[in-house]
């Protein structure tokens, strides 16, 4: 059996590679599939420790995270298309207007 | 069941709008909000008298969680009076947009209630999308899509944060009920698996109150949302945030890392706040920057939780609320003419306009600037009370110096509506029950601050609810 550290392991670097390609990306669906990968990992966090100890609300809440994430990503995406009907843009440098 | 009257109302608000979507109810809309956002605070009210424990101990309703149901219905009912003056938001979605506040509301009381990780997780959601969505409802192409995008992708990645935080928690505890983490975490919280695991957990709560790393979204969603939508983002998810913290952080006060984060956090954002405030033109720009120092302030309450921080952190919360949907109030009514932001010289004038709203505008930001005999002072003095009783001396020095930083642009918004002079700057004689209103509010921000016991105390039996 896989040791549990390996599982935390995988998932912490998924969830830096995320918050790293959020912190990188300049275009906003990028942004958003990092934030994914992000969720992702807290995923295979609860499951791996849901396993591990026998207990099956972990796995429970990995339905709840999962079902929530698309939610979110179906709201974010809708703005974002309405955002690029209006601006002809994603890219973050170039949505500007407000600031200071 | 009447134990639920609260939740119960506001989610019959919230149906009774789905519904009226659909154009099966006659009832005019504004009015309809009038009556939800009373029936929602009166229920509130008689949901003090009723505890109980509801979804198999994931949602307890008790001292705490009531006091907390009751500053969110209260101040759901101010935001209703402010939202039957709708000048910015788009009047065809008008039926959406109570919608989608009275979702909102009912999460963010979900959220209040919960002590179980999962079930405070999936309320909060509920109660963010619809406040993602409202952000879009402008009237014109403003800036409200931008807005939006970064409310959102704020959001999300700060609740990616919090979810990875819940699962060390979990990891740790092997529960996500409350309770049982109470009971089992205390041998492990020398794992450096806690102190990361909670304050990933409060970085997301964090965001909610537009605490300093994570600031960044407010200053432009309050000014490229609708005013109506800015009142009810700047008010009611902060009280959530502030209940939801003390739950967690009242559970952790053994690990030594977790105060100390709070606290330069908390020095860190007042002090970027006040900071970027002072430049600000924009009337909803600046509050936004002045939120961000008193989501400082509200986190100086958590790292003296036993020396009356807790309560000083509830009382300080519920004035804040009302200080805002003050200040927001006068906004609503100043907007509706410009792209972007109010510009803080359409307010000149407003004291020979409006007497009452100018009188409510100077009360309501000389308690944000934490000027005696205001509520706001009151709460400032025992936050920094308590600090400095846990120890924490450099924060009660940065807390005062930040206070007399803010008296400077506060005081430059009050002298715009009380001394200088403007003649074309038309504001549209508001409803007598909206002067009524802010009569009403101007006098309990007072009353609040010569006599803050009576919600200090409730705020104390509160506290000691959750730590029983």
């Amino acid at each position: 059996m896989v040791h549990l550290s390996w599982y935390l392991t995988v998932s912490a670097i998924l969830f830096c590679i995320g918050v790293f390609g959020f912190l990188t990306r300049r275009n906003i669906i990028m942004m958003l599939l990092s934030i994914e990968l992000m969720l992702n990992s807290v995923n295979l966090n609860l499951a791996a420790i849901s396993h591990y100890m026998e207990d099956l609300r972990g796995q429970v809440l990995v339905f709840f995270i999962i079902a929530v994430a698309a939610a979110e990503a179906a709201i974010g995406l809708g703005i974002v298309v309405t955002l690029f009907r209006h601006r002809k843009s994603i890219h973050t440098d170039q949505i500007v207007s407000l600031k200071g | 069941m009447l134990s639920l009257l609260p939740e119960t109302t506001l989610a019959a608000a919230a149906l009774f709008f789905f519904f009226k979507n659909l154009e099966l109810f006659k009832l005019e809309s504004k009015k309809a909000v009038l009556l939800f956002g009373l029936a929602a605070a009166s229920a509130s009210v008689i949901g003090l008298f009723f505890h109980g424990e509801f979804f198999n101990g994931a949602y307890r309703v008790d001292n705490f969680s009531r006091f907390f149901t009751l500053l969110i219905s209260f101040a759901y009912m101010i935001a209703c009076i402010i939202f039957t003056r709708l000048k910015e938001c788009d009047q065809s979605r008008v039926d959406e947009f109570f919608f989608f506040t009275s979702m909102a509301a009912l999460g963010l009381v979900m959220a209040v209630g919960s002590v179980e990780l999962m079930s405070m997780f999936i309320a909060l959601e509920v109660s963010s999308y619809p406040m993602y969505i409202i952000t879009t409802f402008r009237k014109g192409l403003g800036r409200q899509f931008e807005a939006s995008v970064k409310y959102i992708i704020f959001g999300a990645v700060s609740t990616a944060l919090m979810l990875y935080g819940i699962s060390y928690i979990y990891g740790l505890s092997g529960s996500t009920f409350l309770v049982d983490i109470a009971s089992t975490l205390p041998p492990k919280l020398g794992n450096p698996m806690a102190a990361l695991g909670v304050l990933l957990f409060m970085g997301g709560l964090g965001y909610k109150l537009a605490a300093f790393p994570f600031h960044f979204w407010a200053p432009d969603v309050y000014s490229g949302a609708a005013s109506e939508v800015t009142t009810f983002i700047a008010a009611l998810p902060k009280i959530t945030a502030t209940a939801l913290l003390i739950r967690i952080a009242h559970l952790f006060t053994g690990i030594e890392i977790v105060p100390l984060t709070i606290s330069v956090l908390a020095v860190l954002s007042m002090t970027a706040g006040n900071l970027m405030a002072l430049g600000q033109t924009g009337l909803k720009r600046l509050l936004a920057y002045s939120a961000v120092s008193h989501a400082g302030f509200i986190l100086v309450g958590l790292i003296a939780l036993g020396n009356g921080g807790a309560q000083a952190a509830m009382f300080y919360a519920s004035v804040y609320a009302l200080m805002s949907l003050a200040a927001f109030m006068v906004a609503v009514e100043a907007s509706g003419r410009d792209p972007v932001d109010i510009p803080i010289e359409r307010l000149k004038g407003l004291w020979r306009k409006s007497p009452v709203m100018a009188v409510m505008l100077t009360i309501a930001l000389a308690s944000l600037a934490g000027l005696p005999p205001t509520a706001g002072f009151a709460g400032k003095l025992f936050l920094l009370i308590s600090a400095w009783k846990a120890g924490f001396e450099w924060v009660v020095i940065a807390g005062v110096i930040n206070t007399f930083i803010g008296i400077y642009y506060y005081l430059k918004v009050i002298k715009t509506c009380l001394v200088s002079d403007g003649r074309e700057n038309g504001f549209a004689p508001a409803p007598f029950y909206l002067k009524a209103a802010s009569v009403v509010m101007a006098a309990t921000m007072i009353l609040l601050g010569i006599f803050p016991n009576t919600l200090l105390d409730m705020a104390g039996s509160a506290f000691r609810a959750l730590v029983m």
